[in-house]
């Protein structure tokens, strides 16, 4: 099936000029809008430098010492139950946790194992389509002093490992397709 | 949290790197990443720079006022408890639009907006209600139309068809989303059952 593919690379152009259009018929000045959204990128990745170098390092330790491989191998026995290639049970593990351990983490595998490889595959969806649960909770819940969230924390950890899941059955659907 | 995790990552490979002879390597190895992630935040800061002045103009050419108007009605049914013309609802579409556009510094704050409108709805408490929880689980599933710094980290690693996941991520999004929906209701209802048999 190569429509998937086509579609996929139709996608963006398309949005763009379509966005671009919407620009033009509201008669926004849209090479301004892009200069501000370009600055907003100089704030993003100031800000993530350092944890994302911080936790590079510790990633890098780990697989540099052997001791990534030798977790991994630990639990391969449940991972490959599931269906869930073990490379990827890092991101998967450190991607609820820190934004900037997912990313840290996804460049890692992607760099070892190669984006196009299926492990690159299901780790690049496996990290869009989760967030930083527990970080987006205690901020949400801790920003408006609510102390009793009830089942926010067991549903969201539930909602994390379907889309863990379903990250990588889709995928493989996907590739299969491809 | 982060700290004893990351303090974990550090000591633990230190250590196992002795009984594994690897101990030379592990420090060179984590040495040798900082100017690697120096050069990755480099190249990952240009193709953000493209994907996020794209979605500027997207913003300012009032997508997101499009994108807010079809999420309403589906909203609408998800939180039968909170009015529809609400300044709750709005900021809690806004914030929604925010994320599927990936503006994540822009969906933050109108989140936490939404919460203090939520909690005076909720007369105050301490507690969370439903709609809270369910909004919370909403922003923990990250549905992005463009996922522009996964998109930026395949480039920088030379993949040969970056848009690939684009497809896949949407769907397993919506997967997670749904699975977190569902659990909600569930374990709202059980409380409620809960509540009503002491009584």
């Amino acid at each position: 099936m190569q429509t998937v593919k086509t579609i996929s690379e139709w996608l963006l152009p398309c949005l763009i000029l379509l966005f671009l259009l919407g620009a033009f018929c509201k008669k926004t000045d849209a090479y301004q809008a892009f200069l501000d959204g370009a600055k907003d990128s100089m704030t993003t990745i100031v800000n993530i430098l350092p944890p994302v170098v911080g936790l590079m390092i510790a990633i890098a330790m780990l697989r540099g010492s052997g001791l990534l491989d030798f977790l991994c191998n630990l639990i391969s026995p449940v991972t490959a139950f599931l269906g869930i290639p073990t490379e990827t049970m890092p991101l998967a593990l450190l991607r609820p946790i820190s934004g900037s351990g997912g990313i840290a983490m996804l460049a890692d595998i992607l760099k070892t194992y190669g984006p196009d490889s299926l492990i690159g595959n299901v780790a690049s969806v496996m990290a869009g389509s989760t967030e930083t649960t527990f970080y987006t909770i205690a901020v949400y819940f801790g920003a408006v002093q609510v102390t009793d969230t009830r089942y926010a924390v067991k549903a969201a950890l539930l909602a994390d490992a379907a889309g863990i899941l379903a990250s990588v059955f889709v995928t493989r659907v996907f590739v299969g397709m491809g | 949290m982060l700290n004893k995790i990351w303090l974990t990552m550090m000591a633990a490979s230190i250590l196992y790197s002795f009984f594994n002879g690897t101990y030379a390597e592990t420090v060179a190895a984590g040495i040798a990443s900082c100017s690697d992630t120096i050069q990755l935040l480099i190249t990952l800061l240009g193709i953000m720079c493209f994907f996020n002045g794209i979605l500027k103009i997207a913003d300012r050419a009032g997508i997101t006022k499009i994108i807010a108007r079809i999420l309403q009605p589906v909203l609408g049914r998800l939180f039968r408890d909170v009015p529809p013309d609400s300044e709750a609802f709005g900021a809690m579409t806004l914030n929604i639009t925010a994320n599927l556009l990936g503006m994540g510094n822009a969906a933050t704050p109108l989140g936490i907006s939404a919460m203090e409108k939520l909690k005076k709805q909720n007369h105050n408490r301490n507690t969370a209600s439903h709609a809270m929880c369910l909004f919370v689980i909403l922003n923990t599933s990250s549905i992005q139309l463009i996922p522009s710094t996964i998109l930026s980290l395949r480039m920088n690693y030379g993949s040969g068809n970056p848009f690939f996941i684009v497809f896949p991520m949407w769907i397993s999004s919506l997967t997670g989303l749904l699975v977190g929906i569902l659990a909600a209701k569930f374990f709202r209802a059980r409380e409620e059952r809960i509540l009503t048999c002491r009584q």
